[in-house]
């Protein structure tokens, strides 16, 4: 599975993003995106999660995930942020972290 | 907004997974829904046990999110009670104090909403979360990751920009997308930076203009996230890259992303004001400070762009000062510095 996140908002304005290829991580890591993936079932899940309410300086989400020739793309507002997604979230923003340094 | 709050939260997540493609959408407007009115739930309850009367004094009340989601967390402090064992609590807290007193007593403004709102402020949001925000109701801080970026407390222009957001909410309403959005960000780096001056009793010439100064850790190259007097040179860093705000429209940056590059754009206005401010000279919150305020509080609107704030500003500072004054003046050529002529 390929795996495309980019942040993008906030305060500073600074984004962050990664490529990933599940191939190419070690198992732990790779099962643990997967599952990740799978928990909130995400090629079945809406393409864009927006939010009207008011504010400033939220961050803006995108996930993009290619397997077993589906592609999809999600588009997440950070204050229409499910709960279930929040795991998926953190972890690829830690990811993106230990590319950037 | 068709929602089922009667439905538990578990069979929502059920839905959102196996449901039709109508029934999905459903579950997942009323999960996000219900996620962010669960934190507000408890916060109401708090606000109509204490009432919420304006009352012309400072209330802040700062609660701690546990490094969760969940607002506005565990009260931790309010108005009046000792000081707490967590630097970040006393920063929220006294930024917060410093930013009422600035708009209570230089522009004469009670509060957010000008009716004595209370000021909440949420801090440890998050897992190494590297930003602060305004929600349309509350400040939040995160801790940063402590790799890139402190705390966000640490900074005293954060809390006055993420608090004049609040007043921008109330005012101009200014649209978070594009120039107007752009101005929004503006406004907040403009009081934000304000704040700070204000709390050290800095003329124009003296202050660094530097907005986030404190926030990077000591592993990037860089003196804050936006410089107000020279945008584009607040940091240049192998891991963040360069500061890539414009300070003149000739540089203007056309982009979908950050709302239509929000807090890159800013530069603009941000150098307008600075150029205003030490043309002026004194503290700058006495006539450019004052300007800028009237323009946000009266005159903005939610549409309005780069050259609706100019001419604003400029027939502000005629009303204030007289037409032809030295400070109408000082408007148009902060104003004409940044390519935008009246």
């Amino acid at each position: 599975m390929k795996i495309f996140f980019k942040r993008t908002g906030g305060f500073a304005a600074i984004s962050l993003s990664v490529t990933l290829d599940t191939d190419e991580l070690t198992a732990e890591v790779s099962g643990r995106l997967n599952n990740l993936i799978n928990a909130v079932s995400f090629f079945d899940q809406p393409d864009s999660l927006r939010s009207s309410i008011p504010g400033a300086d939220r961050f803006h989400y995108e996930i993009k995930a290619e397997a077993e020739g589906r592609i999809k793309t999600i588009e997440i507002d950070e204050s229409a942020v499910p709960d279930i997604f929040r795991p998926l979230l953190d972890h690829l923003i830690e990811l993106a972290r230990m590319k950037k340094k | 907004m068709d929602v089922c709050f009667i439905v538990p939260p578990h069979m929502l997540k059920e839905i959102a997974r196996r449901g039709s493609a109508q029934q999905k959408q459903c579950a997942w407007e009323s999960l996000t829904l219900s996620e962010q009115m669960r934190g507000q739930r408890l916060s109401l309850s708090v606000i109509s046990a204490i009432g919420s009367t304006a009352t012309g004094t400072r209330r802040r009340t700062i609660y701690d999110a546990g490094n969760g989601y969940t607002l506005p967390g565990r009260l931790v402090k309010s108005e009046g009670s000792a000081k707490s064992r967590d630097k970040t609590v006393n920063e929220a807290y006294a930024g917060a104090g410093v930013t009422y007193d600035l708009f209570k007593k230089v522009f004469g403004r009670n509060s957010i909403d000008d009716r004595g709102m209370r000021l909440d402020s949420t801090v440890h949001y998050g897992k190494d979360y590297d930003n602060a925000f305004w929600n349309g109701q509350q400040m939040v801080y995160g801790d940063g990751d402590g790799e890139l970026f402190n705390r966000f407390t640490i900074a005293i222009d954060v809390i006055g920009h993420e608090l004049t957001h609040g007043v921008t909410q109330y005012e101009a309403g200014l649209e978070y997308q594009g120039q107007s959005g752009a101005l929004n960000e503006s406004m907040s780096d403009v009081f934000g930076s304000l704040v700070k001056q204000y709390r050290r009793h800095q003329e124009a010439r003296d202050a660094d203009w530097i907005v986030g100064k404190g926030l990077f850790t000591k592993n990037i190259n860089g003196r804050g996230l936006r410089s107000m007097k020279e945008p584009g040179s607040a940091y240049d860093d192998p891991i963040l890259g360069r500061d890539p705000q414009p300070g003149h429209m000739k540089d203007y940056i056309k982009t979908t992303e950050d709302n239509g590059g929000v807090h890159i754009n800013s530069g603009i206005p941000n150098r307008a004001f600075y150029e205003t401010a030490v043309r002026l000279g004194g503290h700058a919150w006495v006539k450019a400070g004052q300007i800028w305020y009237v323009a946000l509080r009266d005159r903005l609107r939610p549409e309005s762009d780069f050259n609706n704030a100019a001419g604003l500003t400029a027939a502000v500072a005629g009303e204030l000062y007289g037409s032809g004054s030295l400070e109408e003046k000082a408007v148009k050529e902060g104003w004409a510095e940044v390519g935008i002529g009246i």
